[in-house]
């Protein structure tokens, strides 16, 4: 099957800082009634939610201390493109913001060189997702059982409010 | 008439001799299951008519008079462990009630002797023994200690036909509330209207008339051509007379059976009824347990909402940056980034013909759409970029719509998520309430089979006995019909008959024998009519009297409405409605108001007619009656009778408040002069426990 213009590959893994895998990824709850509480029940949604906090604040923080273990990667999006391509789509608006006819040059350029733009858009969705989790960090300190709570994530969701 | 004071001996579980004093007023009795009030009530029925309530006889229990049968079970436990270890050759065990009437005390003593035979205590003999004794100068007006004239003076005071009403046991209501023909009911309003006066005035009128028709029938015979006559019309009178004669007992036969079936009927719809609360209990309890996994379903479909939340709704935190990407791409579009994607083959076609053959452009030769074709020719549908991008476009177009929707949606996730909790909370709360209506009942899960298999099996008996109940009361009519016709035909041929004899010529007939062979009948006829005015004023005096009393003890009760119905016609009681329909569907709570309603009726009336004030002594279970129910009607019966006895359960140990409001009333109220609290005796075996009588007021 032809491989999309911009393709993360099939083997990507989203990495993220050590800290926030430890603090928000692969926990296990030990309460039974976990999937009644959690919003955000697996890694990956956590980690959208922090990609979408980090675009709408609109920072990109590099990742200092990679985890050894990404606890996922593009496989999780393989029946979830929509979803990838709308990350991919808000990571290019952001890379290429002002500019948007260096996208071609940089496309045009990498194509050369046999690669494409995957690689420097994973990075720019770890980033913002890496902001996205001081967020959280930071509302979880504010708000004790957001992202477990369903009424504060949706409130969350229609607030136009930051926290950063 | 009043109870005065109680001295039970060694009697069932009273050990000793223990006395209970009874105030003029009210007297109420407590105690929990088993501390001795049924046979503190038992104790009270041997002393005045030697009988006692045997509930493990019949289907509800029934009372006995065999005074063996009564002694096999009376003597106190552990008063005969005791006087066997002593050697003691005889005991005995038995009641002394002491009783106030006008100008005297009456003093009864009942009692079984048992005699020590090889180890056992068999029954000796039985002793009752009666004293008047004058209340002005301590004389005695009479004593007697043989069985059967102690008896007949215990009888001149208290009435066999109301004793069950005075003295009411709860368990046996279904009996005295017979009203056909020969029932315990109709005996007590045939003594309470006197009745018996216009049967046996009755009676003596058609003795009379037969003594005469006799006389006139010898006469007659010296005419021939009238004896003749005569001979014809009473061999007609006499067909007739042995077809009633045959009706009549058809008639009666089916009145028994509709007897026996509504006693069966009355001891079986209870149950059913009791039963049908129990069904309706498991009934409500599986439907809960139904809504809740259903809740439980939907709580988790509802959780599944949030992966949808986190899937898609999440975008729309981001809407600006959404909506903006349609103005990154139109950026680049209008930079050439994003070129149409058209088939390379159609570009090549539309520059040949000069004319793009999708939009109609001028593709001349030096156009400037010409060039910009031109350069994108070795590109065009192999342009990935353009196409994805293209293709990014159509997925942020379609999630500005799809934000639109999130708002909504998000609040309609709330709202389900709200309404759902607040339902498995409600229902959660309902299950406890019902898992405390069967624990309340002793109805653990485990019987639920086994009651739904009685229930069926009630269902059937039910149905089964109703079906013969109609069946009998169908040839009751058809029989009673057919009497009232052959009845008429009679009357005419006596008309008839006492005609020809008046128009006669013999005159060996005296005009007195003439009048009385025409009056003698119509004396009967009157007689007749007097007694059925006599019984349906009685019945409606006690209607009338039960249906003041129901109102009061359900005065607080919006749901139990209804009127009070003695129906004769069909030998039932019950409650009507407005409209005068029957209500069916009653509880065993609202049973019993309606049982004690009718007794308190009845007493009344009988103290009315017989100028005897009897004390009211129960031992109905008022506990089965609902809150304000169970004070009001304790409360009705305080106010209807000059002296009441009141024995209920106590069950303050349970959550039930009631009880606490009953130890309120008798602290409070006025009109209870004494109360006791029942209780058992510590013991090592439950042979050597006993009632331990504790006075709480008086």
């Amino acid at each position: 099957m032809a491989r999309d213009a911009i393709d993360l590959g099939e083997s990507t893994k989203f990495n993220m800082d050590d800290e926030w895998y430890n603090k928000f990824c692969n926990q296990v709850e030990r309460d039974d009634k976990r999937s009644e509480r959690v919003v955000f029940s697996t890694d990956w949604q956590r980690f959208l939610w922090a990609f979408i906090l980090g675009i709408f604040v609109g920072k990109r923080t590099p990742i200092q201390n990679k985890t050894k273990n990404p606890p996922f990667g593009a496989e999780v999006f393989k029946n979830r493109g929509k979803i990838l391509k709308l990350m991919i789509g808000l990571a290019l608006q952001e890379m290429y913001k002002g500019e948007p006819q260096k996208l071609k040059a940089d496309y045009e350029k990498a194509t050369e060189k046999g690669e494409n733009l995957g690689k420097d858009i994973r990075i720019c969705i770890e980033e913002f997702a890496n902001t996205g989790f001081a967020v959280i960090n930071q509302r979880s300190k504010e708000q004790p059982g957001y992202i477990e709570n369903l009424e504060y994530v949706i409130a969350d969701i229609l607030s136009d409010k930051g926290w950063m | 008439m009043e109870f005065k004071e109680i001295i039970i001996k060694d009697f069932l579980s009273y050990y000793g001799d223990n006395s209970i004093e009874f105030s003029d007023m009210t007297t109420i009795i407590i105690g929990q299951n088993n501390t001795g009030k049924s046979k503190l009530f038992d104790a009270i029925n041997f002393a005045i008519y030697g009988r006692i309530f045997h509930t493990g006889k019949g289907v509800n229990g029934e009372w006995i008079y065999d005074i063996k049968e009564i002694s096999d079970f009376i003597l106190n436990n552990r008063k005969k462990i005791e006087a066997l270890e002593g050697n003691e050759q005889t005991v005995d065990s038995g009641v002394q009630l002491n009783i106030e009437l006008d100008t005297s005390y009456l003093n009864i003593d009942r009692k079984v002797i048992y005699k020590n035979e090889n180890g056992s205590f068999k029954y000796d003999r039985y002793e009752v023994s009666v004293s008047e004794i004058d209340k002005l100068d301590g004389h005695i007006i009479s004593s007697d200690s043989h069985k059967d004239d102690a008896n007949s003076k215990i009888e001149q005071y208290f009435s066999r036909s109301i004793k069950d009403y005075f003295l009411f046991q709860g368990e046996a209501a279904s009996k005295i509330m017979q009203l056909s023909k020969g029932g315990n009911f109709s005996k007590a309003v045939r003594e309470i209207a006197r009745l018996s006066v216009f049967e046996d005035a009755k009676e003596i009128a058609d003795g009379y008339s037969k003594h005469v028709n006799n006389i006139l029938v010898r006469k007659i015979n010296k005419n021939k051509e009238l004896a003749e006559k005569q001979a014809k019309l009473q061999k007609e009178l006499d067909a007739i007379e042995e077809d009633i004669k045959k009706y009549t007992e058809k008639r009666n036969s089916a009145q028994s059976n509709i007897d026996a079936y509504k006693e069966e009927l009355n001891l079986l719809e209870p149950k059913l009824s009791q039963m049908k609360e129990f069904e309706e209990w498991f009934k409500r309890k599986n439907e809960l347990e139904s809504n809740i996994q259903k809740i439980k379903k939907d709580l988790k479909n509802a959780n599944s909402e949030k992966t949808e939340i986190a899937e898609d709704a999440v975008f729309y935190k981001i809407s600006d940056k959404i909506n903006s990407f349609k103005n990154f791409y139109h950026d680049l579009e209008n930079k050439g980034e994003v070129p149409p994607s058209i088939p390379r083959a159609e570009i090549v076609k539309a520059l040949d013909y000069c004319r793009c053959t999708i939009c109609d452009t001028d593709l001349s030769e030096g156009s400037p759409a010409r060039e910009i074709v031109k350069r994108r020719l070795p590109k065009c549908d192999t342009d990935k970029l353009g196409n994805y991008l293209r293709d990014l476009n159509i997925i942020f177009g379609n999630m500005i719509d799809d934000n639109q929707k999130v708002p909504q949606k998000l609040e309609d996730i709330l709202d389900r998520k709200r309404r759902l909790e607040e339902r498995k909370k409600s229902l959660l709360e309902e299950k406890e309430e019902i898992a405390s209506q069967l624990e309340s009942v002793k109805l653990s899960e485990e019987h639920s089979e086994e009651k739904k298999k009685e229930i069926e099996e009630l269902r059937k008996s039910i149905n089964h006995y109703r079906n013969l109940l109609e069946r009998a009361k169908t040839e009751f009519d058809r029989n009673d019909a057919l009497i009232e016709e052959k009845s008429k035909m009679l009357q005419n041929l006596r008309t008839q008959q006492v005609l020809e004899i008046g128009n006669s010529s013999n005159t060996d007939i005296t005009d007195f024998e003439r009048f009385w062979s025409s009056y003698a009948p119509k004396v009967a006829e009157a007689m007749e009519k007097l007694y059925k005015r006599a019984h349906d004023t009685a019945y409606n005096k006690v209607e009338e009297k039960a249906d003041e009393y129901y109102r009061k003890m359900t005065q607080d009760n919006a749901g139990l409405i209804g009127k009070i119905k003695i129906d004769t016609q069909n030998s039932e009681i019950y409650t009507i409605d407005e409209n005068g329909d029957r209500i069916l569907n009653i509880n065993q709570g609202n049973r019993i108001s309606i049982q004690l309603a009718v007794i308190a009726g009845i007493l009344t009336i009988a103290q009315e007619e017989f100028g005897q004030q009897y004390p009211f002594v129960t031992d109905a279970p008022v506990s089965a009656l609902g809150g304000d129910n169970k004070l009001n009607t304790i409360q009705t019966m305080i106010d209807a009778f000059e002296q009441s006895i009141i024995v209920i359960k106590d069950d303050s140990i349970s959550k039930n408040k009631t009880n606490d409001e009953i130890r309120n009333l008798i602290q409070n109220s006025s009109y209870v002069g004494m109360a006791y609290e029942l209780s058992m005796s510590d013991a090592q075996t439950k042979n050597n426990q006993h009632t331990v009588i504790k006075r709480i007021k008086g």
